[in-house]
């Protein structure tokens, strides 16, 4: 049965409606070797020949980050992380509203379980914050100039660019503090 | 039950993973009949 659900994270967004239905049911099933399932989304939401819609990429991170990340081993959370996550974060014009609704996802999993999951991976620390800041500053100055026509504070060129600076610096901040940590032994050798 | 490899609409593999989730849950819950049938094991005494 382990397979089947396997085989069906390919599937269409009523399918995954379908198979995420019962995150009490499925999780079990998934915890007792999270790997192969991690790597199925992967392939899944990143595969360039099937271009995923936004809709199945949210069936899938929402999953993984409200249900089967806050209960599985930090080094699941970070390679789930590193291979489902990470790809979406940077906005771009023609990605940014994938990027806000992973960003949303994110923010949901932090706030519904604080100690855990995705609220543990140090690389996504303090990025929301930033996010939902560059966000404030740029819809007040809309409100201030009485611009309606803003619909999404993401659409902007320069909050985009600024957003991803910032998240950039905080996650290469985390690589080159992994480095540092490295260092010592490497030159030992 | 077996749903891999399926030729069929989207519909019918979303019943079936419906299907399979349902077969889940129902492995693990308590079978009622079953709590029956253990209480009219209980030795006569305790049931007094």
């Amino acid at each position: 049965m382990r397979s089947a659900f396997l085989a069906r994270v390919h599937d269409s967004v009523a399918v995954l409606k379908a198979l995420y239905s019962e995150p009490s049911v499925l999780l079990p099933v998934l915890l007792s070797d999270p790997a192969p399932y991690i790597k199925a989304v992967s392939e899944a939401v990143i595969a360039k020949s099937s271009q995923p819609s936004r809709a199945i990429i949210r069936a899938h991170l929402s999953f993984l980050a409200l249900h089967l990340l806050p209960v599985v081993p930090q080094d699941v959370v970070e390679d789930a992380f590193s291979h489902v996550f990470f790809p979406f974060l940077l906005f771009s014009k023609p990605k940014f509203r994938t990027a806000q609704a992973v960003w949303e996802i994110v923010e949901a999993a932090q706030k519904s379980a604080p100690d855990v999951g995705l609220a543990r991976c140090e690389s996504l620390e303090g990025c929301v914050e930033v996010m939902k800041e560059e966000e404030r500053l740029f819809l007040s100055r809309a409100m201030t100039r009485k611009d309606e026509s803003v619909t999404s504070a993401f659409e902007n060129a320069e909050v985009m660019r600024k957003v991803n600076l910032a998240v950039a610096s905080r996650m290469a901040g985390e690589y080159l503090f992994d480095i540092k940590v490295r260092l010592p032994t490497e030159w030992a050798r | 039950m077996v749903v891999a490899s399926m030729d069929v609409n989207g519909e019918t593999r979303a019943a079936a993973v419906q299907g399979m989730l349902r077969t889940l849950r129902e492995s693990v819950a308590p079978d009622p009949e079953t709590l029956v049938g253990t209480l009219g094991r209980v030795p006569h005494k305790y049931l007094r």
